[in-house]
Formats: C-alpha cells, sequence, structure tokens
C-alpha cells in the first residue's frame, strides 16, 4: 500500500509540472559532469538575471525564466518561430550535490549552473600498500 | 540541430516530443510546395518577425553568442544573418541540446523597405534588428476639409 500512495503522490507532482509547463517552454540544455562538480547550460533568449528564477525543492532543481513579452497590437505576425511563452524546465539531482555550493551566472541569454559535489561523494584514490 | 524550445511540454516528452520532431521533418520534406526560403522547424537561431505600419522588426534567439562575430546584410528585401557560438565545455557530457557551430540565415523580409534605417542590437541574447520602410510606404492619413 506503501508503494501506492507514493505512486498517486508523484502523480499529481507530474501533474503540476505539467500544468506549469504547458504554458511555457523547454529550453535545450548542456550538461556536463566531471569528479568534482555537476554543470548544467541553458539557452534562455531573452532572459535578464532579474527575471530568471533558479529553485531548489527536496530533490528537484527548477529553473523558470520569464520573458519581456511585447504585447504590441496592430502588427502582422511574419514569422513566429518562438512562441511567446515563459521557459521552464526541472531537473531531479541526487544526495551528492551540495545544494548550499550551487552557483549561477547568466550571460546572454545563457544560464550557467555550477552544482558541485560533497567532499565525501568525490571518487577518492586509494593508495594500495606494499605489506 | 534540433532546439527543443519550440516544442510544448508533454508528459512522458523526451522520446516522444522526438519522435514528433522526426515526423514533422518526414513530411516537410515531402511536401509539395513549399517557399523558397523556408526551413525546416528548430532551425538555429529562431527567429520571429513582425511588421508594423512604421516598418519590419526581427527577433533573432542567439544566446551566448559573441556580437562581434555577428553579420548582418541586407540585399535585395532579404536579410542575413551570419554568425557562430561554440558551447563546448570540459568534461564528460550527460546532454547536449544547445546548438553549437557556424550558422547562416537568410529571411526574406516585405517589400518597400528603407535599407539607410537599419537598426541592429543585442540584448539577452537577442539580436534585434529593426528596418524602417520607405516613406512612400508608410499609411497616410488625409484630413478632409470643410468647404
Amino acid at each position: 500500500m506503501a508503494e501506492r500512495t507514493e505512486k498517486t503522490v508523484a502523480k499529481k507532482d507530474i501533474n503540476k509540472a505539467v500544468e506549469t509547463a504547458k504554458e511555457s517552454m523547454i529550453p535545450p540544455v548542456d550538461i556536463y559532469e566531471d569528479n568534482d562538480e555537476v554543470t548544467l547550460f541553458a539557452d534562455l533568449p531573452g532572459v535578464s538575471k532579474d527575471s530568471l528564477e533558479v529553485q531548489i525543492d527536496k530533490d528537484v532543481l527548477k529553473i523558470f525564466g520569464k520573458r519581456t513579452l511585447a504585447k504590441e497590437t496592430d502588427v502582422v505576425n511574419r514569422y513566429e518561430e518562438i512562441p511567446q511563452k515563459d521557459f521552464y524546465r526541472a531537473f531531479t539531482i541526487g544526495e551528492e550535490i551540495d545544494r548550499e555550493k550551487i552557483t549561477a551566472t547568466m550571460n546572454q541569454g545563457v544560464l550557467k549552473l555550477v552544482l558541485p559535489k560533497c567532499e565525501r561523494t568525490k571518487p577518492k584514490r586509494i593508495d594500495i600498500k606494499v605489506a | 540541430m534540433i532546439t527543443r524550445w519550440l516544442y510544448d511540454f508533454e508528459p512522458l516528452l523526451g522520446d516522444f516530443s522526438r519522435l514528433s520532431e522526426e515526423l514533422d521533418r518526414l513530411f516537410e520534406i515531402g511536401l509539395p510546395l513549399s517557399d523558397i526560403r523556408s526551413v525546416p522547424r528548430g532551425t538555429f537561431p529562431p527567429v520571429n518577425v513582425i511588421e508594423t505600419k512604421e516598418g519590419v522588426s526581427l527577433q533573432a534567439y542567439i544566446p551566448g553568442a559573441d556580437p562581434k562575430k555577428i553579420e548582418i546584410t541586407f540585399h535585395d528585401n532579404a536579410l542575413t544573418i551570419k554568425g557562430e557560438r561554440d558551447t563546448t565545455y570540459k568534461g564528460n557530457f550527460h546532454r547536449r541540446e544547445r546548438f553549437n557551430g557556424t550558422f547562416t540565415r537568410i529571411i526574406g523580409l516585405p517589400e518597400g523597405l528603407d535599407p539607410d534605417k537599419i537598426k541592429a542590437q543585442y540584448r539577452d541574447g537577442v539580436l534585434l534588428v529593426t528596418i524602417d520602410k520607405k516613406e512612400e510606404q508608410k499609411p497616410k492619413q488625409i484630413s478632409v476639409s470643410v468647404e
């Protein structure tokens, strides 16, 4: 039974995420990893430093990017390859990420998130002693 | 190169949206009639163009580019945007969805634009190009005189 409850909760969370996301676009991302950290880059054109929000909710990393949307009247849309929507994307992260040390920088519409790993989870080299 | 932000979020996204992109592409190739300057969905950079009474304004979404490396030319009502961006980084990658490399886009614009009145600015990763219409193309208000 316990498993079932868990599943219902997870479904609710997904539904909520879908509701938020239906109104938004998914930005493309690059994600790299080395021994020390996970690094995420997201394309958020039209989003400034002030209109960006990065949240950590338990084990979910959420990225919200508000765009300043043009609400001009009396115009003809010739091309519209990007809809007038905000950006939203979320990722689950593991225990090994040090929540306190996450840094975010925004440069010309590109978000760079550095997610350092906790010291204890970093791979360690074990010296082998010759007896 | 596929830019994912063009597609709305759906549950079970990833694979299904990829599948739908592939289907779109398949059908687009098979379209019997398309504009000579049209491009497949997901071409980088995506562009929005709006036309007002005063002129045309074009937004090209090129986040993280060096504005010095963006080249804009306007000839015969076609605007060409050329540039490059380097998204490579250290370490192993899990995902690489962002466009990397050089790009060129040619966008056909309406007739009657003034090539001497082009302005371009780059802000928050958006290139904004505005071109005014020639004076004779702008709508005129004619006042009615009372005799």
